[in-house]
């Protein structure tokens, strides 16, 4: 869970702190109007989708940057090199469900 | 060779309280090992919940040394910094210094890396603060902890913010604050 992000979707302003991480331990603050537990766990989803694709895009990341140095301009990237790269670039095409983020299988590196 | 015992006896019976300066006559701790999280700024900053200790000092010359082992987190880039109260009275707090935020302790957590996510939302820091306060009192005294980070993050005690359920790399731990009665003089 994460109720901070959940809040923060919904009231990008909202000052609050949060016990345990359990949405009936919520203190509102600075004059926050609070939200209502419903309308904060409909947005559990969407931040799980959010955090699944940040941790897909990390991973990403990385592998590019372990291949970064073959786009230096005194190297010539291979098309099989190209390709791989392009496809870790477009891994997070389409990807709108968790499950979905879960099941990408990345590329092979040449 | 004759051994000096420094204490007082109290109540006629064998237990020998040290009285030397330097003793340690009593040891409180409070630990949290639950979550907290506030998206609270340093300015105004939010009590954790749960991570306090009580006292009653056997001296009003007696010192406390309030000792704070606490696990931080930020969801994104943000400072991180906070402050040890007796009761409501913030101690340790640096100097004034224009309109900077004074507090006790104090971290920043890099989340991004030249924009790029590279590490987000599971950085977390270890703060470990020692203040060695004189309360004055023979009475009951709290010993609580405020934080606060940028005002657009959110900052956590004992979980990095991605807090995913079944990642092997999700970090949880606990906080704790002790507080030592040491003899003054």
């Amino acid at each position: 869970m994460s109720i901070g992000r959940q809040i923060l979707k919904i009231n990008p302003n909202a000052k609050f702190s949060i016990n345990a991480e359990d949405v009936n331990q919520i203190t509102w603050l600075e004059g926050t109007t609070p939200i209502s537990i419903s309308d904060i766990e409909a947005q559990a989803g969407a931040v799980e989708l959010e955090k699944a694709l940040e941790n897909l895009r990390v991973k990403r990341n990385q592998l590019l940057s372990e291949t970064d140095y073959l786009a230096l301009s005194d190297q010539t990237m291979a098309d099989n090199m190209k390709t791989y790269r392009q496809e870790l670039r477009d891994l997070t095409t389409g990807l709108d469900t968790v499950a979905k983020v879960n099941a990408v299988t990345f590329p092979t590196k040449p | 060779m004759a051994l000096t015992l420094h204490g007082t006896r109290t109540n006629n019976t064998d237990v020998l309280t040290p009285d030397f300066p330097g003793a340690i006559i009593q040891i409180v701790q409070g630990i949290k090992t639950d979550t907290f999280s506030t998206s609270a700024n340093l300015a105004t900053k939010a009590t954790v919940t749960g991570l306090s200790a009580s006292i009653t000092p056997t001296s009003a010359t007696n010192k406390i040394l309030v000792v704070l082992s606490l696990m931080g987190g930020a969801d994104r880039d943000s400072t991180y910094g906070g402050t040890i109260l007796r009761d409501s009275t913030e101690i340790g707090i640096a100097d004034a210094s224009g309109s900077r935020t004074r507090n006790t302790f104090g971290m920043g957590i890099v989340a991004d890396s030249n924009g790029v996510a590279q590490a987000r939302d599971w950085n977390t820091g270890n703060i470990s603060c020692s203040v060695l306060d004189s309360p004055t009192t023979t009475s009951a005294i709290t010993y609580s902890i405020k934080i606060g980070g940028n005002g657009s993050s959110t900052v956590t005690v004992n979980f990095d913010e991605r807090n995913t359920n079944g990642a092997t790399d999700t970090n949880i731990a606990s906080s704790s604050i002790t507080l030592y009665e040491v003899v003054a003089s």
